[in-house]
């Protein structure tokens, strides 16, 4: 049964073509969600990508709005806490940093792309992204600078807006939305500010987060896997040429992962998909992005 | 009131029906064409906007200090500003033909460097050209070049663009002295 439901959620969880480790963890933990609490439960229509708990069975008639609220809430507290504990690369990744000896602070209050943590259109992937940027913010403060308060507020007034705004169906009718995200960006702009004053304060630099990728605007790109049985993996040209150059050991070349979902690429590109034996096994080759569209792996006919 | 610089400024940019206010303006808004363009160097907004505030200072302190200069001075200068534009032009040309490649469609330029990275430097060869390192790195110019010697050339490429622009701006507005300067003795002698 939970295979089921396992590939219910499948196509719902697009988020990192880094990690498909915490992809993985996210998926059990949403699954795992769903059957130990008998208040919640995952709802698909015709594979649609929404993860929507409610209150089932008998209480589903008599618990009132609020009770429902709660358990949303306490739905989505939880699943941001276990994202946090299991991936701290992706999702759960460092956000906020102090370097004592080079007296540099660095920080990253950016929200990550809605599909990388529940499907774009569910109404609750807006509230658990939130919730995500705050419970890895808030264990970034609290190992960088515990003595500090100034986060402790921005945080809980971040966190009290969710979970005002969170309805029965995720966040309320588009008005509430736009007000509530509006209200959302205005403390992490507070909490910005904060965190640039605490660094004038105490004489650190702000230096800019590290990134993964160059400064230049990808091109938007629908990665299909077809059929979706193959890892595929890519990595810039240039990283796999001084790789061969250096004659590094292949297992130690570092590929991202690409999911069957979307990604932002440019230039030329090293891909390996690793197709079953029956479909001719593993595939390498190069690729190169130089516009927006649909990018298809199909394994090359015998 | 006395006639200053400004006055005849302000006077230019208020005479609505003059082929040389139309003319000042557009030279000034000019360089923000390049915020869709993508002609110039990145960022496009910025330098855009710096641009434009380049020139708007070299109008205004043309008109303020150079207002009261006498023709022939005035003409040199005018023939300074030209050279100094064509010969900024032609390396802001050079420059960006040169050091810049652009990703694609709607993309802003990438700036390159002089000076390629240890671990890129042994894969460059005729074969393989810089230029296509820049392709196979997502476009991240440090990935291929070091920090400081992109730093260099991109200051080296808005000076030389900017001031490009700054240089135009003061001939045009030498010429419109100048033009204005004839206009009034022009008018007297039709009047005799």
């Amino acid at each position: 049964m939970w295979e089921a439901v396992l590939d219910l959620i499948a196509p719902s969880a697009r988020f990192s073509r880094w990690c498909p480790v915490a992809r993985t963890a996210l998926r059990w933990m949403i699954a795992g969600s769903v059957a130990l609490q008998p208040s919640a439960q995952m709802i698909h229509s015709r594979r649609s990508l929404h993860f929507a708990p409610e209150v089932s069975g008998t209480q589903n008639e008599t618990a009132s709005p609020e009770s429902k609220r709660q358990a949303i809430m306490k739905s989505l507290k939880d699943l941001a806490a276990e994202q946090i504990r299991f991936d701290d690369a992706f999702l759960g990744k460092q956000r906020f940093s102090v370097d004592q000896h080079n007296r540099t602070l660095s920080y990253d209050l950016r929200p990550m792309p809605l599909n990388f943590v529940l499907s774009e259109t569910d109404p609750l992937a807006m509230p658990l992204e939130v919730l995500i940027r705050v419970e890895a913010l808030r264990r970034d403060f609290a190992a960088a600078i515990s003595d500090e308060r100034f986060w402790l507020a921005s945080l809980d007034r971040i966190q009290q807006i969710v979970e005002r705004c969170v309805s029965t169906s995720g966040f309320n009718v588009q008005s509430d939305q736009q007000r509530c995200n509006g209200e959302i960006d205005e403390q992490f702009e507070a909490l910005k500010q904060s965190i640039a004053d605490y660094a004038t304060a105490h004489g650190l630099r702000l230096i800019e987060p590290p990134q993964t990728r160059g400064p230049v605007a990808a091109y938007r790109v629908h990665i299909t896997i077809d059929p979706p049985r193959a890892r595929v993996r890519v990595m810039p040209l240039l990283e796999y040429k001084k790789y061969e150059h250096f004659k590094t050991p292949s297992d130690q070349y570092e590929w991202s992962d690409l999911l069957d979902s979307e990604a932002d690429m440019i230039g030329w590109y090293r891909y390996r998909a690793e197709w079953p034996k029956e479909l001719n096994g593993p595939e390498e080759g190069n690729i190169e992005i130089k516009k927006k569209g649909t990018l298809t792996f199909r394994p090359t006919q015998k | 009131m006395d006639d200053t610089g400004l006055t005849e400024f302000k006077n230019v940019l208020t005479d609505f029906g003059q082929l040389n206010s139309v003319a000042l303006k557009g030279a000034v808004v000019l360089p923000l064409a390049d915020i869709w363009l993508k002609l110039g160097p990145p960022q496009s907004k910025a330098i855009g906007g710096l641009t434009a505030l380049a020139e708007f200072l070299a109008v205004v302190c043309v008109f303020q200090f150079w207002s009261r200069v006498q023709d022939g001075k005035l003409r040199t200068r005018m023939k300074i500003a030209l050279s100094l534009f064509l010969v900024g032009m032609a390396s802001s040309l050079i420059l960006l033909g040169r050091f810049s490649v652009s990703p694609g469609q709607d993309r802003e330029k990438v700036i390159e460097g002089y000076s390629l990275r240890s671990d890129v430097r042994p894969l460059i060869n005729d074969s393989y050209p810089a230029e296509q390192a820049l392709r196979d790195s997502e476009y991240d110019a440090e990935k291929v070049w070091t920090k400081g010697s992109i730093a260099i050339l991109h200051v080296l490429i808005i000076v030389a663009w900017t001031g490009t622009f700054a240089c135009f701006a003061i001939y045009l507005t030498t010429f419109i002295i100048l033009q204005r300067r004839v206009q009034p003795k022009a008018n007297r002698a039709g009047n005799a």
